[in-house]
């Protein structure tokens, strides 16, 4: 199961009883009764977690990954249950016990959690009482589980909070949870988990709410503090990069069951489940831009309902390879070889018979382009920006500031300004794809929403050039408004709330048509199934409701009902981020095989940069309201020109476990700057590591040209950026990193 | 802190004024006055009036002059001289009147209150933690039909069963020997015993309202991630639940003091008229039947005021209490 | 089952552009009714879990039938009286005596006391009386000039007294009485229910669609309105009602007085969901598609809360009945000849009544009984108002 090193390792660790694991899941089952009858969330799995080890659980939504984890603690709630299965449990003080067959109110698996085994949860502001402080909620658990006085809790309280790195923890220490950032309160969560000096910390998924740069930086966490105490570590998560970052061991959850297990290194160097392959296959990986990477691989269909479990080999109705007659017949045995685990039939030589040939093909991981692939993706890229470069702009934002006023005092009056947008001026070309990142709360998405129109821009100008002259579409309203929105549409980021659950599909797409009196009758239908076709759904489904159908299907569902007015401008506002992986590589696909087929525009916004990057074929980076760098793809993500930019791109996680990066950390603060009371200056100065006191809190910089051009780009293609240092600073980007790497 | 509370104070008062000028518009409504009252029952009894008398009575009430006159001559001697005026029917000052029932009032009030909350407070957590017991499911039934019976029915059986069972009229607030005796020990005793009828009474409904909202918000908050989380954080389940849980679900139920006063109020009315309490709701009764109107217009006037005030209370007490109300959470 | 999931494209890493024109990537799950379903529908299926929502229906549908056949279903018109038989005790019912067959009661046997001129009634089992179903007895109007005398049980002879639930201080029968008073106390709720929908969804709705200055006007408003004391305002209005109003206009008075008080809540509940849905995904992306105003909220936005709006309206309506019977109890709302329960049960105030005739009290056991009904449906709406809520 583990590697001998490991198992050695965990002798070290802990005083280890005949030689157990820290933690063992044996044939652990955990079901739901729920309105479809019994589901079997978890199905029989086995895990180890030696000492001092990383235990990444990765898989897609709906495979059971967090109920694995609540279970090992008995936290499943009503009305779930642990019905079968054993959770051993090494305990310092109370030897080799199964902790999945103690009472989940008793006294013993309260100071398991207490004292032994620490856990963090996914929504870190939610997970913490609303009503008392920080410092009362931890200071209680110190007062009961280390017997400590009120006055000895709250400083060793202020002393967790320094540990885990959260800045002024005197003050903080009595701050309320909604007072503080979703990293901060994350911080809190694991210095709570952190009390009892647990020897295992469960974290599950605990980055996922948060930004990427606060991601890295509790990851950072993890690591830091997994040296200085040699916990283990359990680790729920969906982002293969993430497991590629921290995990020494990983296993791979298809419904319900561990499909595959073994070190980060194996699983990412030779996949050998079909599933861990897909996966694999279907996330854009940093360093391959639009034109190198071509289509992702996709995995066809969804994770099915834990109700629906398929017979045989639970995953062969999405595997490519499945033998048949074989693999939905009967279910795959374990197969263990020392070092890995796996569970499938291709790789079982008594299952297969002589038939089909043993295993699957090697699959080489594609390597980083050469320079050479890089040089004629470039020469791709410039061919069609050589067609670009002669087109006007089909968008052009102008100084476009949003404002929203906060009333607060005695009589509410209106104290200040939340400035959403300030001053953003964007082109977009036809034909391009237009990225636009950044943390959340920088104003992207009001972006979005203004150029759509379904805000109002405080003031500026939207100048759109579709048939006719240009018209600025801030100033429209009415009829004429409405006519202009018919070539500017929008895709929603929630496939969920989107759609108006109370209208078929039909009807849905087909609004567009009705309140544009396009078509009506027969017409629309054939219109609306064309489009239903076109987004690769059945014209049956015209009277089906949003209910019946799964978030990528109802992402297909706003893309059709986006496109039916065949717009030429399509703004996407993280319109896959609640996808999973492979359903996402799905609507990438398509989106992109639309975009050729229908000459449409793109601006896609998106906090993933690995994704934006495999789509986009420029980048705007947006901070706080203000765009601090704009340029192609490829320049953004080789050759940054602006300290925030830089610091974003060394925060995405790479899935590659050879590259985990050392030296390329650069870490921005966890609390971004009040939107209503910006710093003066750079308004990034107060995270910048390169910022000079006297020169960047003075003036604000404007977005203007870098020196670099790039051979036939036209003023329009230029790199810009807002930094008044950029000229004298040499800034890294992922090809940097690659070079640094070799 | 102060800010809202001052905020809240300067809200009050467009509010009071409003609501002094809506009761009396209410005792203005009906058509003719208290002098029309008098003499349709002296004419009822066969005499009569002349002319000169009613026109010096109309003059003496100042009831020929037009509203907004005597709204403020009514409001004006309320608030500078702390003058009621003067019930027609009883032939004394309304102050007098409302100084004999209105401590009985409150005392009923405040009693029911703690009352209620005494009951719903345990009856509704074990509800929520017990859900779907026999247990939950008797007190939900019991919250059901206490919301469901008019508290006047209540009233009547509980008198019809006193009566039959026990074999004494209950009714009123003192024995017999104590009603008119000076306040002793004893007068107290016999009051807790009367006391306890319209205090089962007033409290039911709303003891069975608080009990349905303190399980359906404890049962929203049991769901939260911060339970699990104190959970995993190994807090014992009395703690879990009695101290984070419990203390957001309180909430609301404090701003019931909003509704639940105001209602005891209103309720009292009619089951003080049933019980025969020497309340000030018999009072209003028969003021609004006979058009008394300073006395009734008074009695609206304060059980108004009251209630706004004991919306403001519980705001208050809220803000004391919920953090994300005293510092404004976004 | 198996063979609906396997997809119809082969590998979509290798899939040509023109199969973007087939099924590509998507697995064709098999066709359930839910799929179909619309929101009333599933509101339904949910509805019809709540076992406790199920009875208060069946009680609703009960109540709302005996409102409808009232003339019918009494074996009394309401004005039939006998001053023989005041305050006369309910009468047993016996379906076999001296080996007879047949629904019958026993008659009366009257006593008067001399010196007080009470009187006392004793079953006497030698007078049977005859129950039968459809008999002849007080005629009363159908529809318009339709009249018909047929009433689903009585006595078989018309004069014959019966008093299944006793007799009130008039001598009429009580069970007649509760329901011809079903009609007046079960549609006081629905109309005065009706008039406060007028006025909350309207108020609701323009403050929280136009939202601004006009919204925190009429916030203010019902923020007042909510501060007043009910009762005390009930009382006062109803007070000034004109003693010579006619039983109409008296009734429409009084489910206006109800409304005025009731419409707040409804205003509130109205604009909360417009507020919500306002900035609710699927209605912005309604208007960039293009629909206006009126489209917006009549297409989108109120099917989105009509069924919450059913059950707010529903768990309203037990207020109102309340609130009628006991203003009734209290002689300022409904009057005789009106018949409403408040009104039959206006006779039991006066508690030595009551301990000689405690059926007196029965009228109120329909109105818990309604109230129960309705707040049994009302909080099953409620809970399946949303049925896209997992």
């Amino acid at each position: 199961m583990t590697t001998e090193s490991a198992t050695t390792m965990a002798t070290d660790a802990v005083g280890d009883h005949a030689g157990h694991p820290l933690l063992e899941l044996s044939g652990l089952h955990t079901q739901f009764a729920t309105r479809d009858g019994m589901v079997q969330a978890v199905h029989g799995v086995d895990l180890t977690v030696p000492a001092g080890k990383t235990v990444c659980i990765v898989g897609e939504s709906g495979c059971g990954k967090s109920v694995t984890a609540r279970s090992v603690l008995g936290l499943v709630d009503h009305p779930g249950h642990v019905n079968a299965g054993h959770v051993w449990w090494n305990s310092p003080t109370l030897g080799h016990v199964d902790l999945a067959a103690m009472d989940p109110k008793g006294a013993d698996i309260r100071h398991v959690r207490a004292q032994e085994i620490g856990m963090v949860f996914q929504e870190p502001i939610a997970s913490l009482s609303p009503m008392y402080t920080v410092g009362a909620q931890l200071g209680e658990m110190l007062r009961l589980h280390q017997g400590m006085t009120k006055q000895q809790a709250r400083e060793r309280a202020v002393e967790l909070l320094t540990r885990v790195g959260i800045p002024k923890a005197h003050t903080r220490v009595d701050a309320y949870p909604w007072q503080m950032s979703g990293g901060m309160c994350q911080r809190v969560m694991i210095a709570m988990a952190l009390a009892g000096d647990p020897t295992l910390l469960i974290a599950d998924e605990p980055t996922t709410a948060l930004d990427v740069t606060i991601q890295a930086r509790i990851l950072d966490l993890f690591r830091e503090l997994q040296d200085e105490t040699g916990m283990s570590v359990l680790f729920i998560t969906h982002d293969l990069g993430v497991v590629a970052e921290i995990a020494d061991e990983v296993a791979v959850m298809y419904l319900g069951r561990v499909v595959e297990q073994g070190t980060v290194e194996e699983i990412f160097e030779n996949p050998r489940h079909p599933y861990t392959r897909a996966l694999m296959g279907s996330i854009p990986t940093l360093g391959h831009t639009r034109r190198s990477a071509g289509r992702l691989s996709t995995i066809r269909g969804t994770v099915p309902h834990g109700a629906h479990r398929p017979t045989g080999c639970s995953f062969h109705p999405r595997c490519d390879v499945a033998v048949a007659g074989l693999c939905e017949v009967t279910a795959p045995r374990t197969l263990d070889d020392g070092a890995s685990l796996i569970e499938c039939h291709r790789w079982d030589p008594e299952a297969l018979g002589s038939e089909v040939e043993l295993g699957l093909p090697t699959l080489r991981r594609e390597a980083t382009p050469t320079t050479a692939e890089r040089a004629h993706a470039e020469n791709v890229t410039s061919a069609t920006g050589n067609n670009l470069t002669e087109s006007a702009p089909l968008l052009e934002v102008r100084e476009v500031s949003m404002r929203f006023p906060v009333r607060s005092g005695f009589l509410n009056r209106h104290r200040a300004d939340v400035h959403a947008l300030d001053g953003v001026s964007l082109s977009i070309r036809p034909g391009e794809t237009l990225g636009l990142v950044g943390e959340s709360g920088c104003g992207k998405t009001t972006l979005g929403r203004c150029i759509v129109r379904a805000e109002d821009p405080t003031e500026g100008q939207i100048l759109y050039s579709g048939s006719d002259d240009a018209v600025d579409l801030a100033g429209l309203h009415g009829g004429d408004l409405r006519s202009h929105q018919r070539e500017v549409r929008m895709i929603f980021q929630d496939p969920f709330s989107s759609l108006n659950p109370r209208m078929t599909l039909g009807q849905i797409i087909g609004e567009p048509l009705v309140t544009h009196r396009v078509a009506t009758g027969s017409e629309l239908q054939d219109r609306v199934a064309q489009m239903l076709r076109r987004v690769g759904l059945s014209p049956d489904y015209m009277d089906r409701y949003p209910h019946a159908f799964s978030g990528g299907q109802r992402q297909r569902v706003n893309i059709a009902r986006a496109l039916i007015l065949e717009p030429k401008l399509v703004v996407a506002d993280e319109a896959v981020s609640a996808l999973d992986v492979s359903v996402r590589a799905q609507i990438l696909n398509l989106l992109q095989d639309l975009q050729d087929e229908l000459d449409l525009t793109y601006l896609f916004i998106s906090h993933d940069l690995s994704v934006v990057q495999s789509v986009c074929d420029r980048v705007a980076v947006m901070y706080l309201g203000k765009v601090v760098e704009v340029a192609d793809t490829q320049q953004v993500f080789d050759d940054p020109q602006h300290p925030y930019t830089e610091a974003l791109l060394s925060a995405v996680p790479i899935a590659d476990p050879a590259r985990r990066g050392e030296g390329r950390r650069i870490r921005l603060s966890d609390d971004l700057p009040d939107p209503i009371d910006r710093p003066a200056g750079c308004f990034f100065h107060t995270r910048c590591r390169h910022a000079v006191a006297g020169l960047c809190d003075g003036a604000p910089p404007a977005l203007v040209p870098t020196a670099d051009v790039v051979d036939g780009q036209d003023d329009f293609g230029r790199h810009r950026t807002a930094c008044l240092r950029h000229s004298e600073l040499e800034l890294t980007g992922i090809a940097g990193t690659q070079e640094a790497d070799r | 802190m102060l800010t809202f509370i001052g905020r809240r104070l300067l809200y009050m008062v467009p509010t009071l004024i409003l609501i002094s000028i809506v009761a009396f518009a209410i005792i203005q409504l009906p058509p003719g006055d208290y002098i029309t009252t008098m003499i349709a029952q002296m004419e009822a009894d066969g005499q009569s009036m002349d002319a000169a008398t009613i026109e010096a009575l109309r003059d003496r009430y100042g009831l020929d002059q037009p509203f907004y006159v005597q709204y403020w001559t009514w409001i004006s001697n309320i608030v500078f001289h702390g003058d009621f005026g003067h019930s027609f029917q009883w032939n004394r000052p309304v102050g007098y009147l409302l100084g004999s029932t209105l401590p009985f009032t409150m005392l009923l009030t405040f009693s029911t209150l703690l009352f209620t909350w005494a009951i719903a407070f345990p009856i509704g957590i074990f509800s929520a933690v017990k859900q779907y017991s026999i247990g939950d499911y008797v007190a939900t039934t019991i919250a059901f039909l206490g919301v469901a019976i008019p508290n006047f029915l209540l009233a009547l059986a509980l008198m019809y069963i006193a009566l039959t069972v026990f074999g004494q009229p209950v009714g009123g607030l003192f024995s017999d020997e104590y009603a008119s005796a000076p306040w002793s020990f004893g007068k107290f005793l016999d009051l807790l015993g009367h006391l306890w009828i319209p205090m089962v009474v007033l409290g039911t409904a709303g003891t069975a309202g608080l009990v349905r909202v303190l399980r359906a918000n404890l049962l929203d908050e049991l769901r939260k991630p911060y339970v699990v989380a104190a959970r995993a954080h190994g807090l014992t389940e009395r703690r879990i639940l009695l101290k984070y849980p419990l203390r957001v679900a309180v909430n609301p139920f404090l701003s019931t003091i909003g509704w639940v006063l105001p209602a005891l109020v209103s309720g009292e009315i009619i089951v003080s008229q049933v019980l025969s309490l020497p309340t000030t709701g018999p009072l209003l009764l028969r003021a609004l039947r006979s058009q008394d109107m300073y006395l009734a217009g008074a009695i609206i006037l304060i059980v108004s005021v009251l209630t706004v005030v004991g919306t403001l209370l519980s705001d208050i007490l809220l803000a004391r209490l919920d953090p994300r109300v005293r510092l404004g959470a976004r | 089952m198996t063979h609906h999931t396997i997809p119809e494209a082969g590998n979509p890493a290798t899939a040509a552009p023109e199969a973007l024109t087939t099924h590509e990537d998507i697995d064709q799950p098999p066709v359930r009714d839910k799929d179909r379903a619309s929101q009333w529908r599933l509101v339904w299926w949910r509805f019809r879990s709540h076992r406790l929502a199920m009875i208060g229906l069946a009680g609703l549908i009960i109540f709302y039938s005996v409102a409808l056949f009232a003339p019918f279903l009494a074996p009394y018109s309401s004005s039939t009286f006998d001053s023989d038989y005041i305050y006369a005790p309910p009468q047993q019912l016996h379906l076999v005596s001296d080996g007879d067959w047949g629904l019958h009661v026993y008659g009366y046997e009257l006593e008067q006391d001399p010196d007080t001129f009470a009187l006392t009634h004793t079953e006497n089992p030698d007078d049977r009386i005859d129950l039968g179903f459809f008999v002849q007895g007080d005629p009363y109007t159908v529809i318009g000039p339709v009249t018909w005398d047929r009433h689903l049980i009585g006595p078989t002879d018309a004069e014959d007294p019966v008093y299944l639930l006793g007799a009130d201080r008039l001598g009429r029968d009580l069970f007649s009485m509760i329901i011809h008073g079903t009609r007046i106390s079960m549609t006081i709720g629905l109309v005065g229910v009706a008039l406060a929908f007028g006025l909350g969804v309207t108020l609701g709705g323009i403050s929280g669609y136009v939202g601004g200055r006009t919204d925190t006007l009429i916030q203010r408003a019902v923020e007042f309105f909510m501060s007043l004391p009910t009762l005390p305002l009930w009382l006062g209005l109803a007070a000034a009602l004109p003693r010579d109003w006619g039983t109409t206009q008296r009734y429409f008075a009084i489910t206006i007085i109800l409304a005025l008080v009731a419409w707040t809540d409804l205003a509130r509940v109205v604009r909360g969901r417009f507020l919500s849905l306002r900035t609710e995904e699927f209605v912005v992306s309604a208007r960039l598609d293009g629909a206006r105003g009126r489209r917006v909220i009549f297409r989108h936005m109120l099917p989105s809360f009509s069924s919450h709006l059913i059950a707010s309206l529903t768990l309203s309506i037990p207020a109102m009945i309340l609130a009628e019977t006991s203003l009734s109890f209290l002689g300022l709302g409904l009057r005789a000849p009106t018949i409403s329960w408040g009104v039959l049960l206006e006779q039991a105030q006066n508690f030595r009544v009551l301990q000689d005739a405690p059926w007196l009290l029965l009228p109120g056991l329909a109105v818990v009984l309604a109230v129960l009904s309705l707040n049994f449906v009302g909080d099953g709406l409620r809970d399946a108002a949303d049925p896209y809520r997992s």
